[in-house]
């Protein structure tokens, strides 16, 4: 068992290098295509009169070479591991990242706890319950957060935070590094406009699943046995309807992990999203491409950890 | 040499009228009497944080190094210069404590003692001598290189002393000193030491970078050595990084900003009446917006089309629909800069006054009798700019011209715009310059190559000549109305509209000295210099 599992993770593992030279060469082209060049950007309309300057930082940052000399230089400097530098600001990529991910994995994490913590449980009170009262009230609460996008939420729960308790931080970002408590506290708002969002959907989605498991056979047979009514719900059915459960959630937690740029926006949390749109904006390369590995990366882990899980859940589920 | 410089007349705090009318050509070039601090209703408390909001990050805090008005915003309470504007626009000494025109183009300032950089140092004549050479280096790449290339050599000849030598006459050379991006002094030891300041920062400034959290905050905090005596008031000033608009807004009114600046015309009714909210109307226009023409090909190479679409569209309607009245008509240079800005109205300026029959017997000598198809690009980065092309769409075809509004991300169309590489015509926002001759030159000379539209006329190749060479106030004017008249009757670009930021505030500021038309990077300001908080 051991050892099919390590030569698994390890074969996923592998498939990472050429995933990411994929990932950056295609990144480098479609940069490259959209108009709109670096050079004017960063003097702005006041600067770019003059063509010495303009040819002067051409030069500089090395764009007056071929595009495939360009990538080359990028691709050596990233295997000696040297991510480069912000074209626009001179900064560290990889002190960029480096700041700005864990805010995002932050975010993350939070958001989907919150998201777990209450659509699970929701969703397997409306199956046990289907038809009603309290179905009804989550089929609403589904509904009005599935249809309100989470940018909504946040801005309704910041305004409404402003005028009823303008004592709660609802803006801004602690580092976790820094104090603990307040950085949870203050990302708090965000996570939860993010992860309601979610809860909505792990709720619909675990409520169907658990009505279909607490129709199959194995589950009368353990209610024939004797099982208490707990022991059905919990043992038995959640663990099996869990599973269609763990794969929406991880492909959402894909996408959170991407970085969530309209949440971090309003509520101005200085993460992934925000510095890679930019980075777009500005035209930056060499952030882009640093921003692109890093979350090819992260993406590839995150599903590989999911299939890992399936298996923890379901021993029966094995690799090849 | 420093025989003259004792006898030029010591200047303090500032220079007095007396010691320009004998510095001859510096009462020419607009400098005038420091203007006496308005009297105070109360007395200032010192302490306390006044906390900004900021819609996006500086993306580098280095003067010489950033074109973003978000990285001025911080430098400008960070650096000093040798020359500043008082709220009036008069330039006034800053590290300058007296300085002498030798002959035209030959400058000599004398620095202020006892200034020291916020790592401790004194400030030296060596430092001022760097910071324009390392602007000049190509290395740098500087985006002011070219402003500065004027210069010929920047001589050091004792501590307090600085020599500048520039190759010809050149009015706008005082102006620019007084820029705080252009004219920022930094240190040379702090730029070696760390390869640029994008990420440190140490100045001579009212205020100290303590940190800079890049999307997050800037937090600076009071230098208690100014070199102006108990300024500033405050303990610190926090630039908080808030993207969002409503959540800006939010922030303002739980109180927990006290300031932000540029409010959207339709958003600022928002505010009004908000509990410890005031809210401030700029006191002049200085921001525009400009509409250019493809003028490589037809139909636009054509005077009169150009002269048709520069009647169909009505100003004063733009004006009270899209800025809600919050702006004046304009040419380049903005009504606040009036005497040099065009203070006219649309009766004033050949072809400003809305006539759309006009607008079609001119398209009828064109030979567009059945009207024309153009298009106008915008970006949507600035909704301002999108709104106003949708109003002009309506006028335009009015008069027969058909426009396709095209929007385009804000990286293409800056390009497209600069380069003349859109169709028909392209519109986005432009921003006050320092100095007439910055406002026109590079956008109206035909041998600039980011001529806009890139029309020739050699007319207008010679008033901005005239313009930057000539050191008489009065002459300088005339040129520039002049120029401005020229290039009103030729259409060769439209502007819509001056307009200005209105700015937000909570009753507890006390003593914020707006200059006219404060804008992020539209006016040099030290704008909480002597701002204080009533808590």
């Amino acid at each position: 068992m051991a050892r099919p599992l390590t030569s698994y993770i390890g074969k996923r593992l592998l498939l990472l290098i050429p995933t990411l030279l994929g990932v950056s060469v295609l990144t480098f082209l479609l940069i490259h295509l959209i108009p709109g060049d670096l050079v004017t950007i960063l003097l702005g309309i006041t600067a770019s009169q003059n063509e010495q300057t303009r040819q002067a930082l051409i030069h500089a940052l090395h764009l007056d070479r071929p595009l495939a000399v360009q990538y080359l230089l990028w691709l050596g400097d990233v295997l000696r591991g040297d991510l480069g530098h912000s074209l626009v600001t001179g900064f560290s990529v990889r002190d960029e990242l480096a700041r700005s991910y864990p805010v995002t994995l932050q975010l993350a994490l939070m958001a989907m706890a919150i998201a777990l913590a209450v659509g699970v449980p929701l969703g397997v009170l409306a199956a046990t319950r289907a038809g009603r009262a309290l179905d009804a009230s989550t089929r609403v609460f589904s509904l009005l957060f599935i249809s309100a996008p989470a940018f909504f939420i946040g801005t309704v729960v910041i305004i409404g935070g402003a005028r009823y308790a303008p004592w709660l931080p609802t803006l801004g970002h602690v580092p976790f590094t820094e104090s603990p408590a307040r950085s949870l506290g203050a990302m708090l708002p965000a996570a939860s406009s993010l992860g309601l969002a979610i809860s909505a959907i792990i709720a619909r989605f675990t409520r169907s699943s658990m009505l279909e498991v607490l129709g199959q056979d194995f589950v009368r047979t353990a209610r024939a046995k004797g099982v208490a009514d707990r022991g059905v719900v919990y043992k038995h059915a959640l663990r099996n309807a869990l599973i269609p459960v763990v794969a929406m959630a991880g492909t959402q937690f894909v996408y959170l992990i991407g970085g969530a740029v309209i949440i971090e926006e309003v509520f101005a949390l200085p993460g992934m999203g925000r510095l890679v749109v930019n980075a777009i904006y500005q035209r930056d390369y060499t952030m882009i491409q640093g921003a692109v590995l890093l979350l090819t990366s992260a993406a590839v882990l995150v599903n590989l950890t999911l299939d890992l899980l399936y298996h923890l859940i379901d021993r029966r589920i094995l690799y090849a | 040499m420093t025989d003259r410089i004792e006898d030029s007349t010591r200047l303090q705090p500032g220079p007095t009228r007396r010691a320009f009318l004998g510095a001859g050509a510096l009462t020419l070039l607009g400098l005038a009497a420091p203007t006496v601090p308005p009297a105070r209703a109360q007395t200032p408390k010192r302490g306390g944080t006044l906390v900004v909001a900021a819609d996006v990050s500086p993306p580098g805090l280095d003067p010489q190094k950033s074109a973003a008005a978000h990285s001025w915003m911080i430098a400008e309470h960070v650096y000093s210069t040798l020359l500043r504007r008082d709220p009036k626009m008069n330039l006034v000494g800053d590290l300058a404590e007296s300085w002498q025109v030798v002959n035209d183009t030959t400058f000599v300032f004398k620095l202020r003692k006892g200034v020291g950089w916020h790592h401790g140092r004194d400030l030296v004549a060596d430092d001022v001598k760097y910071s324009f050479e390392r602007m000049l280096d190509e290395k740098t790449a500087s985006p002011w290189r070219s402003n500065w290339s004027i210069i010929d050599r920047v001589e050091a000849p004792d501590r307090s002393t600085v020599r500048f030598v520039i190759k010809r006459p050149f009015a706008p050379f005082f102006s620019y000193l007084a820029t705080p991006h252009y004219g920022a002094i930094v240190p040379r030891d702090i730029v070696e030491k760390n390869g640029d300041l994008q990420r440190v920062a140490s100045g001579t400034g009212p205020f100290m970078l303590d940190r800079f959290v890049p999307d997050n905050t800037v937090v600076l905090k009071r230098n208690p050595s100014y070199h102006e005596p108990g300024l500033p008031y405050l303990d610190g000033l926090e630039y908080r990084i808030i993207p969002d608009e409503a959540a800006r807004l939010a922030a303002l009114r739980a109180g927990t900003v006290q300031y932000l600046w540029s409010v959207d015309p339709l958003i600022d009714r928002q505010l009004q009446g908000a509990a410890g909210v005031v809210l401030r109307e700029p006191d002049g226009y200085c921001a525009q917006h400009g509409m250019a023409f493809n003028q490589t090909r037809p139909p636009f190479t054509e005077a009169a089309v150009r002269r048709a679409v520069s009647v169909a569209i009505n100003r004063r309607e733009i004006i009270a629909s899209v800025l809600r009245g919050h702006g004046e008509i304009t040419t380049k240079i903005p009504p606040c800069d009036a005497p040099f800005g065009y203070r006219g109205d649309d009766k004033g300026l050949p072809y400003y006054a809305h006539d759309p029959a006009l607008a079609r017997r001119l398209l009828t000598e064109a030979g567009f009798a059945g009207g024309l198809d153009t298009t106008l690009e915008v970006s949507p980065r600035f909704p301002q700019t999108v709104r106003t092309g949708e109003v002009m769409k309506e006028q335009l075809a009015g008069a027969g011209i058909r426009v396709t509004l095209k929007q385009v991300e804000w990286g293409a169309a800056l390009k497209n715009f600069v380069r003349t590489e859109y169709e028909g015509m392209s519109m986005i926002p432009l921003v006050w310059q320092p100095d007439p001759d910055a406002h026109v030159y590079d956008i109206f000379h035909s041998g600039s190559n980011i001529n806009l539209g890139k029309f020739k006329d050699a007319r207008v190749d010679q008033l901005l000549e005239q313009g930057r060479t000539t050191l008489d106030r009065d002459k300088r004017i005339a040129i520039y109305r002049d120029l401005q008249r020229h290039v009103a009757e030729q259409a060769y670009l439209i502007f819509p509209y001056a307009s200005g930021a209105t700015e937000a505030l909570r009753d507890t500021v006390k003593d914020y000295v707006s200059i006219p038309g404060a804008q992020p990077g539209s006016r040099s300001r030290i704008f909480f210099k002597q701002a204080w908080l009533d808590r």
